[in-house]
């Protein structure tokens, strides 16, 4: 197991006056961020937290021609993926018992499908695996409406309900593929 | 008395066209999709919780990466495709700040909240989730800047918000530009305290 690498010193207190004397250490340290804000190559803690602030105030728009990239490279790596399974069918044509695996593996494929999923459109070009849903332990079937929201008053019933309301938001993530 | 004004529906036939087409393994009409809501999602959601722009256009990049792999698992809802773009992105932005050690403004927990909000919340549209999207990213900002004492939020305003050269900024607080360094460096350390409470 390779050891886990040692956690950043803790970030000293900030005073506090702000105008107080500084260390020598406080002056190296501003001395660095201010060299990073100028070059965003050199690595700080400081500056990179800078940055996010400016990003999340005014986010700048993506380059175009940088997305126009990113979406060829999607595309082109969906075709990538397609073409090796074509090439993969015209070899089980050529042997034997190659229909007969085909036929098998499809049938895996539909069981899992199948049973996972839920509303996805069968019309799909894309053949998409999910993660197999939650089995939830839930006495929910045995009661016509859903339970309230509110605590119940009993904090070990109301971590059941918690953990169930959790698989069943992740079982909708995978219903919708966006899990 | 006045009737509220109710803004039309947009319509999104010609969109839910390019969705089938997608969906029937057009890759055309999926690239149409991605160019059209890309932008959006980068800019309103991957940056900002992200923190910078190669972190973003990473998550950009495996974000349609997913989206090239599950567009057959997508059902169509009224309120378009965005709102199961935006999911996405936000999973791929929780598994990347899940790995990264460092602060920045988003937490990997906050995203979490925020993709189990998304199955208990009814969804919206692009335009008015990219706008609170936004807004919440610069509440969380001002949130935290209230929390510092004011004379370190306002050099971070001035400087790293307003991006005032150092010089101006300094002059404006009434330091040097050597000890208006100070002032930030304190300043933004004042800040991730804010930000880990």
């Amino acid at each position: 197991m390779t050891p886990k690498p040692p956690a950043p010193p803790p970030t000293p207190l900030p005073p506090d006056d702000p105008d107080a004397p500084p260390s020598e250490e406080e002056i190296a340290q501003s001395d660095a961020l201010r060299r990073a804000l100028e070059d965003p190559s050199l690595p700080n803690e400081a500056a990179e937290l800078a940055r996010a602030a400016s990003l999340a105030h005014a986010p700048r728009p993506i380059d175009p021609a940088e997305h126009r990239r990113i979406v060829e490279r999607a595309l082109a790596g969906a075709q990538a993926r397609a073409a090796p399974s074509r090439r993969r069918g015209g070899v089980l044509i050529r042997v034997s018992f190659g229909a007969g695996a085909a036929l098998a593996l499809a049938a895996g494929i539909a069981l899992v499908v199948g049973s996972v999923g839920g509303e996805a459109p069968s019309s799909s070009a894309v053949s998409v695996v999910s993660p197999p849903l939650l089995r939830v332990r839930s006495t929910q079937p045995l009661f016509d409406q859903p339970f309230e929201g509110r605590s119940s008053g009993s904090s070990r019933i109301d971590r059941i309900a918690m953990a169930r309301a959790s698989d069943f938001r992740e079982n909708e993530f995978s219903r919708w593929g966006a899990r | 008395m006045l009737a509220p004004v109710q803004e039309a529906e947009p319509d999104r036939s010609e969109e839910r066209a390019l969705v089938a087409k997608a969906q029937a393994g057009d890759k055309k009409a999926l690239g149409e999709l991605l160019m059209r809501y890309g932008p959006v999602l980068y800019r309103s959601v991957l940056l900002p919780r992200l923190g910078s722009e190669a972190a973003a256009r990473d998550a950009l990049s495996e974000t349609y990466a997913k989206v090239v792999e599950r567009i057959g698992q997508f059902t169509w809802q009224n309120v378009g495709f965005y709102p199961w773009l935006r999911v996405v992105a936000l999973r791929v932005a929780l598994d990347a700040l899940r790995a990264r050690k460092r602060l920045v403004l988003w937490e990997a927990e906050d995203v979490e909240r925020e993709v189990d909000e998304v199955a208990t919340h009814t969804p919206v549209d692009q335009r008015l989730s990219m706008l609170r999207d936004e807004e919440a990213a610069r509440a969380r900002l001002k949130e935290a800047l209230a929390r510092v004492h004011p004379r370190y939020a306002r050099a971070i305003e001035l400087r790293v918000l307003e991006e005032r050269p150092r010089e101006e900024v300094a002059k404006l607080l009434l330091v040097s530009p050597a000890t208006f360094d100070v002032l930030l460096h304190r300043a933004l350390a004042a800040l991730r305290k804010a930000l880990e409470r």
